[in-house]
């Protein structure tokens, strides 16, 4: 179990006839920040919040540090769940939702939540209803970084922050993690945002792991080669594809491989176009829609 | 080494425990506020109403306590707090902190009976308050009586009632919503729908009002200890049952708050529906309180009998006299007994009247001082038998006094003892004072044949 924050194995969560995790089996590692990515309903927030303890898992098993939280205090008392719109009561005041933190986390650093959100310029006197959303998010934020727990679950954590506040807060997560190493995970539509703070990315699928790679891996998994139509078709026969798009204009295929390994270079002797797929890219190419339900397909009668 | 695991594991928990629930104080306390508010609204209008009452019919009062708005407050607020409780697994201001199931479910209860403490705590001092203010408005008027606005054992017995009902409301709420978490919403809205036709059905049917269900359960004939451990039993048992239900698992359906206001409603309107139904038209027009079925006249008569004696004809005048003006003192402050009219009767005459047996005869130099009245159960309870009971009527010289016993009090018979044996009589008292039925306590004064010629012709004399 060294170096495991999380162990899931066969976890699965259905809500009636909806099956939201299927069969999820993943060791997450230690010290590390790991990008949780996914389209909408792919069981994000179902995932974190089965290792928080706050949903019950339908089957498999969850250890957080080792142990089963929903029965172990020690193990809860590590483990942080944090998201943009967290239910702490709208009429308490800033300085009272740290409180109640402080009273709860063991390892929760007060003066530098206090310090992190004078930096956001919010005031302690005021109180969660007064709030905007970004704002909000930033005081949730705050909170959960300054927990210390060796578990950190940030459930779309930037929602509603202007991009200023947002690059502090980058800074700010990968300074802290640094002195304070611990498993941070964060799920975030904004990848290409992110992507440079993360160590680690776990993609879902309608439910199911497609992957849970380093980020080095994932930049090397997939590389597109554009071209025309006959071109791009003529060399993906008899070829390993994630994704073709075969339209007279702009056609390309998607292929398995770094844009420097074998089949990246065949293509470039081919005659196409060669470049290398950002994570954020690799999430689209992996869980694209089948064919038929592209976005031509709104205009078709 | 495992022993060792197992009490640090038991110490976590309590710890844990301990800061879910100071949090969850510290987050409720907005509701002591509001109930102090709610109470302070309604003590203050149920004294705004008294002063009103009081400038409006001169006369003598007596002031009993608080009125029936603040208690009314008092029990919406219990309800609301029991309320509180519905929430006691889906309440996410708590769930979000470190905790387990079991813990943050116990940190709920512990915080919740606080809370209701508190809440107990605030009502039995709205007692007191309600008492001062009367105490200072009343001042030095004699025609306002406010000795009766507070008594120590009623403010205990009536904050151990509501902090009992407030947790055996919670219980039964605890329960009934851990029972729908684990069944569902569409379930849950089935059975309480069940349930509500059902019991509303057998109230019908069986045309019983649901004072009449709450008295075959609890209430009737029971002391003030055993209806309290029959309130404490099945909150016990509830949360028990909650408990066990909620950690068996873990896991729970998120149910809708507004469904239990469902159950309520249809409890509380299908229930008084029922109530009006089967209660006689009577009840709801004017002359109420001698048709209230709490109260029942009993065909057997009490009665208490006083001999005064005196020295020469001249002393037996005085007393006559002074009992016929109605000039009995109590010994401590000087009020007058509580009999609308005394008469003065010869032998022959409270024979004739039925005061007296055919068998009575009078000693010579003494005279008697009869007390009598068809008895009243109030809820069980013998109003004029413990009041007639518990007074005494002495003679000094000339001098007249009346002093009451205070035989039993609540508190005594919340622990054990027959509420009726208890005889309170400050409680009984009050009750009758209340309901101004003086007419129905009748005292005579039965004199030798002399002497109530005498006072007649005194009275003639006085008269001309």
């Amino acid at each position: 179990m060294e170096g495991i924050a999380i162990q899931m194995d066969a976890v699965r969560k259905e809500y009636r006839k909806n099956i939201a995790l299927d069969g999820i089996t993943v060791n997450l590692h230690e010290n590390c920040i790991i990008g949780l990515i996914g389209a909408n309903g792919s069981g994000k927030t179902t995932l974190m919040k089965i290792c928080a303890g706050l949903e019950e898992k339908s089957s498999g098993e969850v250890l957080v540090c080792g142990a089963d939280i929903t029965k172990d205090i020690s193990a809860s008392e590590e483990v942080i769940y944090s998201m943009h719109d967290l239910p702490v009561g709208k009429s308490y005041r800033i300085s009272e939702i740290l409180k109640f933190y402080d009273i709860t986390y063991p390892h929760f650093d007060l003066v530098f939540c206090k310090k992190m959100l004078e930096l956001f310029g919010i005031s302690l006197k005021k109180t969660c209803r007064t709030l905007s959303q970004g704002q909000k998010s930033l005081v949730h934020f705050s909170c959960a970084a300054a927990a210390r727990c060796r578990v950190t679950l940030l459930d779309e954590p930037f929602i509603g922050i202007d991009i200023e506040k947002r690059k502090m807060v980058y800074e700010i997560l990968l300074r802290d993690f640094m002195e304070h190493p611990r498993a941070i995970i964060i799920s975030s539509h904004n990848l290409s945002e992110i992507e440079g703070i993360l160590s680690e990315m776990l993609l879902l699928h309608r439910g199911k792991m497609v992957f849970y790679q380093d980020m080095d891996t994932v930049r090397e998994m997939l590389f597109r080669a554009d071209g025309s139509k006959e071109e791009v078709m003529g060399f993906v026969e008899g070829k390993e594809t994630v994704c073709t798009r075969e339209k007279e204009i702009g056609c390309y295929a998607v292929l398995k491989g770094s844009v420097s390994g074998k089949t990246a270079q065949e293509a470039k002797a081919a005659g196409l176009s060669v470049s290398a797929v950002s994570p954020e890219d690799a999430s689209v190419y992996l869980t694209m829609p089948e064919e038929g339900k592209e976005l031509e397909s709104l205009w078709e009668n | 080494m495992g022993e060792l695991n197992q009490d640090r594991r038991k110490k976590q928990w309590v710890s844990n425990v301990r800061k879910l629930a100071f949090v969850r104080l510290k987050q409720c306390r907005k509701l002591y506020l509001e109930a102090v508010l709610l109470l302070a609204l309604a003590v203050g209008l149920d004294l705004f109403i008294f002063f009103m009452e009081y400038k409006n019919n001169f006369g003598w009062k007596n002031i009993y306590g608080v009125g029936e708005l603040p208690f009314c407050a008092a029990i919406f607020l219990a309800a609301a707090f029991g309320l509180g409780s519905f929430n006691i697994l889906g309440d996410g201001r708590l769930s979000m902190y470190p905790g387990t199931v079991t813990s943050r479910f116990c940190a709920r209860l512990c915080s919740d009976y606080l809370i209701l403490l508190g809440f107990t705590i605030v009502y039995g001092g709205f007692y007191g308050i309600n008492s001062i203010i009367l105490h200072i408005f009343a001042g030095k008027d004699t025609y306002l009586n406010v000795r009766n606005t507070f008594s120590v054992t009623y403010l205990g017995a009536g904050m151990l009632q509501m902090f009992c009902a407030c947790l055996f409301l919670h219980g039964l709420f605890v329960l009934v919503y851990t029972v729908f978490t684990k069944i569902g919403m569409i379930s849950s809205i089935v059975i309480t729908a069940a349930i509500i036709l059902l019991a509303n059905g057998l109230i019908f049917f069986e045309k019983l009002n649901l004072f009449d269900v709450w008295d075959l359960l609890a209430g009737k004939g029971m002391t003030l200890g055993e209806y309290l451990v029959f309130l404490l039993l099945v909150w016990a048992v509830c949360t028990f049952l909650a408990f066990a239900i909620a950690c068996r698992t873990g896991g729970y359906r998120r149910v809708s708050y507004s469904l239990l206001w469902i159950v309520l409603a249809g409890g509380f309107l299908g229930g008084s529906a029922c109530v009006r139904l089967t209660k006689s038209v009577f009840v709801y027009e004017a002359s109420y309180f001698r048709n209230d079925e709490e109260y029942l006249f009993l065909n057997t008569d009490v009665r208490k009998d006083f001999v005064f004696k005196y020295s020469d004809s001249k002393q037996g005048e005085i007393i006559a006299e002074n009992i016929a003006n109605g000039v009995i003192l109590r010994r401590e402050d000087g009020y007058g007994l509580p009999f609308s009219q005394i008469r003065v009767l010869d032998v022959q005459e409270a024979k004739e009247e039925g005061f007296l047996e055919e068998s009575f005869s009078l000693k010579e130099n003494q005279m008697l001082f009869r007390v009598s009245a068809s008895d009243l159960a109030y809820r069980n309870q013998y109003v004029y038998g413990n009041i007639i009971k518990s007074f005494t009527v002495f003679q000094e010289g000339t001098d007249i006094f009346w002093e009451r016993e205070k035989c039993g009090n609540v508190i005594s018979s919340a622990f054990g003892m027959d509420y009726e044996k208890c005889g309170d009589t400050e409680y009984d008292i009050s009750r009758y004072l209340k309901r101004w039925w003086t007419d129905d306590l009748q005292a005579v004064l039965v004199v030798e044949d002399a002497l109530a010629e005498k006072c007649q012709q005194d009275n003639d004399n006085a008269v001309y």
